[in-house]
Parts: C-alpha cells; sequence; structure tokens
C-alpha cells in the first residue's frame, strides 16, 4: 500500500524539505569534512576520503531533512536539537529491529516512492548499459575484425614517433601528447594529440597504429564507446553526465531508505521471492529481495557513480575554503603531473634520445608492472616532460595503477606514485574507486559477477516499477488515477525494456555499415533509431505481457543474427574463431547465440493462460482509456 | 566458477531450509546442518584470498555470495525447463573450467 496521506506534507513543506535535502544537505555534508580537515589537520587526507564519504553523509542527511515535521525547522540549528531525540528514538528502534514508527514509516516510503519512481528509468538505461560496458574491452576485437589477428608487442618509440609524423604532419609537439600502448584486448597503440591550429581553436588528431609494422589502423568502431557513453547519459548534451550523477545521488538515497522502511521484515522475508502469489506480491518480493541482497553492489555503485560525475560539488569546497581557491594544489594532490609548470619561452632541444632512455629506464625500474600509457608535454622543449602510467598485473593486488613524472632533459624525477612502493594515500583512494567501479581488480570472474548482479539489480528496478503500479490498482483510486499509473508505467518499461532488443542491432549495424567518415553517426543512428522505434511500438501495444513478448521476440531474434552477421561479414564463425584462438570474438558471439535462444525460449513459453489472465487489466485500459 | 558453484551450494543450504522453498521441492529433506553452508562460505572466502589477495578475495566474495543468494531463490521458483536449462549451464561452464 501506498503511504498514508495524514502522515505527508503539504505542497509548501515539500518544496522546503526537497530543497533542503538536496542544497541543504549537501552544504552539511561539506562543512562537516571543512570542519574535519581544520580539526585534524590533514586536509588532503580529509578531502580525498569525503570523495565517498561526502556522498554517504549526504545521503543520510537528506533521510534525516524528510523526517522533520517542518520544512522551517531544516533551517535552522533547532532542527538537530529537535531531532535529536527523535532521530535517537528511531536508530533505538531500528537496531532493535521493530521497524519505523508510523510517521517515520510513511515519510520514507513516500519519499522512496518518488525518488524511486523518478530515477527508475534512467537508472535502469545506466545499469543496463553499464553491465555491458564492463565487456568494453572484450567487445573491441569484435567490433574491430581488422584488429583481430594482430598481437600486442613491445612498443618501439622511434617507429611510434616517426609512423605519427609521417601521418600527422601538423602535429604540435610542444602540446600533451598521449600514446596508449596495445593490450590483449585492444593491440594498437592509440594516438592521441594537438594540431598546430589554423586559427584560434584548439585542433585534435587520434590515430590508430598497427604495432607490429607501424601502419595506420582504421579503428573508427563504436559499440564499446557508444554503450559506455550511454551508461552515463553521455549522449545528453551538457546535462546528460550531470543528470547521471543525481540519478547515481538519489539511488543512494532511495537504497538507504528502501533499507529503513524494510527493516523489520529483514530477516523473516529474507528468502520470500516466489512467483505464486498475486502480482502485487511477486513484485514487492522481487523488489525487496532482490533489492536487499544487491545493496552492497547497488551502494558501491550509486557512492562511486555520483564520485565520478559530481567530483566538482566535493572539490570546489574543498579547494575555496582549504586552498584559499587555488586549484593548481588540489592538481599537485590528485594528479601531480597537472600542475607542472611550464615556460613557453623555454629553448628547443632534441629531446627524443633521453625519451627513449628514460621510458626503457623506468620499465627496467618497474619489472613488475606493465605500461599502460605515456604522456608527453613540450617535447621539443628544454623544459619538456614525460608521465609514464603503470598497472600491475598481478592478481592479488588490489592496488594497481602508479605513474611516474621525469624532466626529459635532466633525466630527474618530478614525482613518483607506484604501488606497494610509495604510493599516497590520496592516489589509493582514486584507484580504489576506480577498481571497485569499473570491476578491474579480479579478473573476468569479477566482470562476469558485476554483469549478473547489474542485471538483478535493473530486475529491481523494473519491480520496482510495477509495483508502483499494482500497489495503486484499487478501490482508493478512481479510474482517472488509475490510467495514469497505467500510463506512465507503459512508458517506463517501454523505455526500460525496448533497449534490449537495440543493442543486437547496435552489434549489428557495428559490422554491417561499411567502415569510413560517417559509420560512428550511422551505426548510432540505427542504434537509437529502432529503440525510439521499439518503444513507440511497446506503448502502442499497451499491455505489458505483449510488450514483452515483442521485445522477446526482435532481441532473440536480433541477437541470433549478431554471430551470423560476425560470419558473413568477416568469415568469422564460431569454429573459425576458435580456431584461430579469437576468443573474445568466440565468447562475443557465443554470448548473443545464448542470448537468442533464451530470448525466443522464454517467448515459446509465455503461457496463454497469464495472457488470459491479464485479458482483465488489458480490457481496463480499453474501457476508461 | 568452482567458488561459484560452491556459494552457490551454501546459499541452497540455507534457502532449503526456509519455510519460502518451493514446494514442488518439498519432499527433498535437507538433514544437513546449517553450519554446512557458513562453512561453504568461509572455503569460498579463503578460495578467494588465497587467489586474489586478502582485499581483492574479500571484495569479490561480497559480490559473489549475494550474487549467489539471488540466483538460488530465482532459478527455483522458475518452471522446470529454466532451472533445468540453468543447471545443465552451470554444470557445463563447470566442467569447461576444470578442463582449461
Amino acid at each position: 500500500m501506498p503511504a498514508k496521506k495524514e502522515y505527508l506534507s503539504s505542497p509548501k513543506q515539500r518544496f522546503l524539505k526537497v530543497s533542503a535535502a538536496i542544497l541543504g544537505a549537501y552544504f552539511v555534508s561539506a562543512s562537516l569534512h571543512l570542519m574535519l580537515a581544520v580539526i585534524i589537520k590533514q586536509k588532503e587526507i580529509v578531502m580525498l576520503t569525503s570523495t565517498f564519504t561526502l556522498f554517504l553523509v549526504w545521503g543520510a542527511l537528506m533521510v534525516i531533512t524528510f523526517l522533520a515535521r517542518s520544512g522551517c525547522q531544516n533551517l535552522g540549528t533547532l532542527y538537530f536539537a529537535h531531532n535529536g531525540f527523535f532521530i535517537n528514538h528511531l536508530s533505538i528502534q531500528i537496531m532493535k529491529l521493530k521497524g519505523l514508527p508510523p510517521r517515520a514509516y510513511n515519510v520514507l516510503f513516500h519519499t522512496h516512492t518518488v525518488s524511486g519512481i523518478v530515477i527508475s528509468v534512467a537508472l535502469y538505461i545506466i545499469f543496463f548499459a553499464g553491465a555491458f560496458t564492463l565487456f568494453r574491452g572484450e567487445f573491441y576485437q569484435w567490433e574491430n575484425p581488422s584488429v583481430r589477428n594482430i598481437k600486442p608487442t613491445e612498443v618501439n618509440l622511434a617507429k611510434t614517433l616517426a609512423t605519427i609524423e609521417k601521418n600527422a604532419p601538423r602535429i604540435d609537439w610542444n602540446e600533451d601528447l598521449r600514446l596508449i600502448m596495445p593490450t590483449q584486448e585492444i593491440p594498437l597503440i592509440k594516438v592521441f594529440g594537438h594540431l598546430i591550429p589554423k586559427g584560434k581553436a584548439e585542433e585534435h588528431f587520434d590515430l590508430h597504429i598497427n604495432p607490429t609494422n607501424y601502419s595506420i589502423q582504421k579503428a573508427e568502431t563504436t559499440v564499446g564507446v557508444t554503450l559506455y557513453r550511454l551508461h552515463f547519459l553521455g549522449q545528453i548534451p551538457i546535462l546528460g553526465m550531470y543528470l547521471a550523477g543525481f540519478v547515481s545521488l538519489f539511488f543512494l538515497f532511495a537504497s538507504i531508505t528502501g533499507v529503513l522502511i524494510h527493516w523489520r521484515n529483514i530477516f523473516t522475508k529474507f528468502w520470500s521471492f516466489s512467483l505464486k502469489n498475486s502480482w502485487k506480491q511477486i513484485w514487492t518480493n522481487a523488489h525487496t529481495v532482490f533489492g536487499l541482497l544487491g545493496l552492497p553492489f547497488q551502494m558501491m555503485y550509486a557512492v562511486t557513480g555520483a564520485f565520478y560525475v559530481l567530483l566538482i560539488l566535493i572539490l570546489l569546497p574543498a579547494v575555496t575554503f582549504l586552498y584559499n581557491g587555488d586549484t593548481n594544489k588540489v592538481y599537485e594532490i590528485v594528479r601531480p603531473s597537472l600542475a607542472l609548470k611550464y615556460d613557453e619561452k623555454s629553448p628547443k632541444t632534441d629531446n627524443l634520445s633521453n625519451l627513449k632512455m628514460i621510458f626503457e629506464d623506468s620499465k627496467n625500474e618497474n619489472p613488475n608492472l606493465k605500461v599502460l600509457y605515456i604522456n608527453t608535454k613540450h617535447l621539443e622543449k628544454a623544459d619538456g616532460t614525460l608521465e609514464i602510467a603503470y598497472k600491475s598485473e598481478a592478481p592479488e593486488s588490489f592496488d594497481n595503477y602508479g605513474s611516474v613524472g621525469y624532466r626529459l632533459t635532466e633525466n630527474k624525477k618530478l614525482f613518483e606514485s607506484i604501488p606497494h612502493k610509495n604510493k599516497p594515500y590520496i592516489h589509493q583512494v582514486i584507484n580504489g574507486i576506480g577498481q571497485l567501479h569499473f570491476a578491474t581488480f579480479g579478473g573476468i570472474l569479477l566482470k562476469f559477477l558485476y554483469f549478473l548482479m547489474a542485471l538483478f539489480t535493473c530486475f529491481v528496478i523494473v519491480s520496482g516499477i510495477l509495483l508502483w503500479r499494482e500497489a495503486r490498482n484499487n478501490k482508493n483510486y478512481t479510474d482517472k488515477q488509475k490510467l495514469f499509473h497505467q500510463r506512465v508505467t507503459t512508458i517506463y518499461l517501454a523505455i526500460c525494456l525496448g533497449l534490449f532488443p537495440a543493442i543486437p542491432i547496435l552489434f549489428i549495424a557495428e559490422l554491417g555499415f561499411p567502415i569510413g567518415e560517417n559509420h560512428v553517426f550511422q551505426v548510432n543512428s540505427l542504434f537509437f533509431l529502432s529503440w525510439l522505434v521499439f518503444i513507440i511500438w511497446g506503448i502502442y501495444l499497451k499491455t505489458d505481457q505483449k510488450m514483452v513478448k515483442l521485445y522477446l521476440l526482435i532481441a532473440g531474434l536480433c541477437s541470433l543474427l549478431v554471430p551470423i552477421c560476425n560470419g558473413i561479414m568477416t568469415h568469422d564463425w564460431l569454429w573459425k574463431a576458435l580456431k584461430n584462438q579469437h576468443y573474445h570474438v568466440l565468447a562475443t558471439d557465443v554470448f548473443w547465440l545464448a542470448v537468442g535462444l533464451l530470448s525466443l525460449l522464454v517467448y515459446s513459453r509465455i503461457p496463454k493462460k497469464q495472457l488470459a489472465a491479464k485479458k482483465e487489466n488489458e480490457v481496463f485500459v480499453e474501457q476508461i482509456g | 566458477m568452482n567458488v561459484l558453484y560452491l556459494s552457490l551450494v551454501s546459499i541452497l543450504l540455507y534457502y532449503s531450509k526456509s519455510k519460502y522453498f518451493p514446494l514442488r521441492f518439498g519432499d527433498y529433506n535437507n538433514s544437513l546442518p546449517k553450519w554446512l553452508g557458513f562453512l561453504g562460505f568461509t572455503i569460498v572466502f579463503f578460495c578467494n584470498i588465497k587467489k586474489y589477495g586478502a582485499v581483492n578475495g574479500c571484495l569479490i566474495s561480497i559480490v559473489l555470495i549475494p550474487l549467489a543468494a539471488c540466483i538460488v531463490p530465482f532459478f527455483l521458483q522458475l518452471p522446470r525447463i529454466y532451472l533445468f536449462l540453468s543447471l545443465g549451464l552451470l554444470h557445463l561452464f563447470l566442467l569447461l573450467n576444470f578442463i582449461y
């Protein structure tokens, strides 16, 4: 049942509480961290710890804000005094597994429902696209047939730089230049640099170099990048990323409130998921049971996701108050290479031999680490620098990433942060957040676990949407209200579930469209257009069953087409991929084959009885719609 | 894969003692003590820590065990065909894991 209205606030109070929850709780959380930094006099450590604790405190304070009886209380210090007793009482109730008092329960239930339903679609897209993004590297060889036979080899810097000069004659050697080393997944040298601008605007270039013969590879493919960008709503200009950040933050809030309202039943209903009850009960159990079981995973993603996008909200108060607005000091702590100073009038020098020598020496000095990329700046000037980024390949190492910076002319170390040697806590925190978020610390097993957990999270989100509708499908609501709930749910489901068949289409489009200037645009256009068509088609069908059947059928057929398309376009059929040891290609094909077969199996097994039982719902929609 | 398998078995030992365990498996009488499930989790933690180190091992276990707790009730509640299919796949993966 939805929350009881007698416990809910008036619209004015709601506005006050929402603004206090978003702005007030942020300011309080930031102030608490700043105060802590001043008291313990370890501002670097507090600032970096706040990258995750600020969001946790912010989320917790948001919950408390909604528990206040009046929104005005949130604005004053009386708020804490008044609520101190209440919060203390609340925590005792919670610790005794007694559940919340009626008012707190209803207020939190309502805020959980509202925040959940508002963020659900975006959150589903973020998790679903994110699940596939975990295998971005593994998909690369599938989406780019020209690199399948390239073996990653040691990079010859002189040859690489000569290839760059030949293919980008207008290169500005004194600007930032990054060379990403080949890996098992992406066996190419990736180059990102600047061109000498013709006008005022900066001009960039990127190249993909084959490390075996130093030829240029056309590698403008997009499956991994499209899904990765979709994962943080990057296709929406400017706003998308921040939207994803706030969705993460409210996901944290929804998770905390969800645990609080479910607290009393945590043990009694721990295993209560069942398909034998009414739909409302099925969705309730699915939402609470899997939501609770996936809680550590979901909380981790809520915090690390917010960190990546809303980092500016952490750094802003820290830079302003702890470092008097000097951003360079913060750069120096977080990324020492960004704080290096360069003199534009520095004399011209040939640093090539030093670059090669330092690169080889540094590799010999760190034999257990693998070079990820190198960065140079002012390569042809006397104050030129080189940054080498390393990664430890040891499976038992969580603290994996490191870097060393050199002044090229003097062969002098400017900074060093090597794991298990001299890496500071601050770098370890950033490294840890990245490791947790991108699942880069436990090999393919962990990626597989993350993938399944992300799909379970999607199930929790969808069950939440359906629960929202089913809980309102009773006599307390007018037909008009019920129709609104039905329509909202249908649109939400169409957007969420329509993404499933669109993803195999993205894969097919990748190999279907010829590589060329418009390749990325064509592939993305087909992907997003097909998703839009599925959404509209799904909404038109009106009932959940018809929509699910349609999506299963299309997804099943399109998924089966993925390995067929690969076989036709590249002649790398499953058995040939196995024979040629193209394991990433094989795994991708087998995955889509399995998804296709499973989708068609589920499609064929949806019982007609179930459809008949749901006819009632359909008739209702037709009657009032 | 073997740690995932062991986690699933350990979770099953707990789940089979719950009142929500599906009735169609009602004739399955789990007389095994609960501590065997706990022992399974301990072995999972130990194996992960041995292979991936203390931090990585604990983190992997923290993802692995909740995942197993999601998978077991989810698949046992599904119609038989999906259950048997998933069991077949699971054992196929386990076999491949031992071969390679």
